[in-house]
């Protein structure tokens, strides 16, 4: 039986979610063009599920995120211009990668911002990828 | 949001690797965390940024020296919900230029009071008791105090204990210990007899979750990763997660 990589131990420290900020816009400074993508995601165990980023949380529980407009559609998240409002992604999926294809999912986003301009993140990525894929592309 | 600063006299005692452990646990755990690298030797900032400029502007230096808002001064990192107030090396001199100021120990108390945002703000300190780190401890809410199972670190203790009584004169308001970790317990009997006689001393404000030695936590430090993803199954990354979640239920747990 091959060996179960260890998982993240704050999931099983059954921690509480994150209480609300009453829409308190954190403070940011023009400093903010340091910031660079964000790498390490957000752990939480939902409906019995082992999750990890953004979508830990169905969207109606995004609490403080900015709603805006992008291609004329609305969006949601600070730079995360995937999750479209009227077409949600809402089942959750934990997912195992290899070193090397965490790479080259990292590399697919840091190549998508340099010739698009925009963010794109893993799960729109790999939402793409599902949408555009055959059973061709299994063998 | 409660503002709390890990602080201790003596070097050494993971303060800086106590910050960032536990505002990594907050922020993956879903709450927005901001740490403010108070320490001069900029290590925070190393572990979170991944390396430290020696410039003064956007760091912990102007907010001291230049009076400006630490919401200013906020830098994003590179993990979710964890933001940073830079260090400076150049705070090494400025506690001698500081000595003069009008209002010298408040200086950080009124820069932070337009943050919002944030469920927590760390603020790591240097291991002394200069003009700094008593903004700090003026500017926070609560003291966690980081000890290393020694004589030297217990010793350290009582320094900070006389220091804070003083301050505590000065400015009317008392500075209690919100918690005391306990950490590079390198299983000795000697480690055993120390943290007995820490737990004597500090009664239930010793967190029950103690920190082994681990090199896994210094090397995760070293490449300014979180010790949860670096090395997820590292005696180091299960006892930080316990102490995040005690920490959480003590901060918490009365909300």
């Amino acid at each position: 039986m091959p060996k179960q990589p260890p998982v993240n131990p704050l999931l099983g420290q059954n921690i509480p979610p994150a209480p609300g900020l009453n829409n308190e816009k954190p403070a940011s400074g023009e400093n903010d063009r340091t910031a660079t993508e964000e790498k390490s995601k957000t752990v939480s165990e939902y409906n019995g599920k082992m999750v990890s980023g953004d979508s830990a949380k169905p969207l109606s529980e995004h609490k403080g995120k900015d709603v805006s407009r992008y291609n004329g559609k609305t969006v949601l998240g600070d730079n995360d211009s995937d999750v479209e409002l009227g077409e949600k992604a809402t089942i959750e999926l934990s997912l195992y990668l290899r070193p090397s294809q965490d790479d080259k999912l990292e590399d697919l986003r840091r190549a998508y911002k340099r010739r698009v301009g925009k963010k794109i993140s893993a799960n729109e990525i790999m939402r793409r990828l599902i949408e555009h894929a055959s059973l061709d592309d299994l063998f | 949001m409660p503002i709390y600063c890990l602080t201790s006299i003596k070097g050494g005692v993971t303060k800086t690797t106590t910050t960032v452990n536990i505002a990594h646990g907050l922020a993956q755990t879903g709450r927005r965390v901001l740490v403010i690298d108070a320490d001069h030797q900029c290590n925070a900032t190393l572990a979170l940024l991944g390396g430290a400029q020696e410039a003064k502007a956007g760091t912990f230096y102007e907010v001291m020296m230049d009076r400006r808002p630490v919401s200013e001064v906020i830098q994003r990192t590179k993990f979710e919900n964890l933001d940073i107030v830079p260090g400076s090396m150049w705070l090494s001199n400025a506690n001698t230029t500081l000595a003069s100021a009008f209002g010298r120990e408040t200086i950080l108390q009124k820069a932070l009071e337009n943050v919002s945002g944030y469920h927590y703000i760390l603020i790591d300190t240097p291991p002394n008791t200069e003009l700094i780190t008593v903004n700090c401890w003026v500017a926070s809410d609560h003291l966690v105090v980081p000890l290393t199972p020694s004589w030297f670190a217990m010793f350290g203790i009582r320094i900070l204990e006389i220091q804070l009584a003083d301050i505590q004169k000065q400015t009317g308001r008392t500075y209690s210990i919100f918690g005391v970790v306990i950490a590079l317990d390198d299983h000795t009997s000697k480690s055993q007899t120390r943290m007995e006689q820490i737990r004597e001393y500090f009664g239930a404000k010793v967190f029950t979750s103690v920190i082994p030695k681990n090199v896994k936590v210094e090397m995760a430090t070293d490449e300014a990763e979180a010790i949860y993803n670096y090395a997820p199954g590292s005696t180091g990354a299960n006892a930080y997660a316990q102490l995040v979640s005690e920490f959480i239920q003590r901060s918490e747990g009365g909300a």
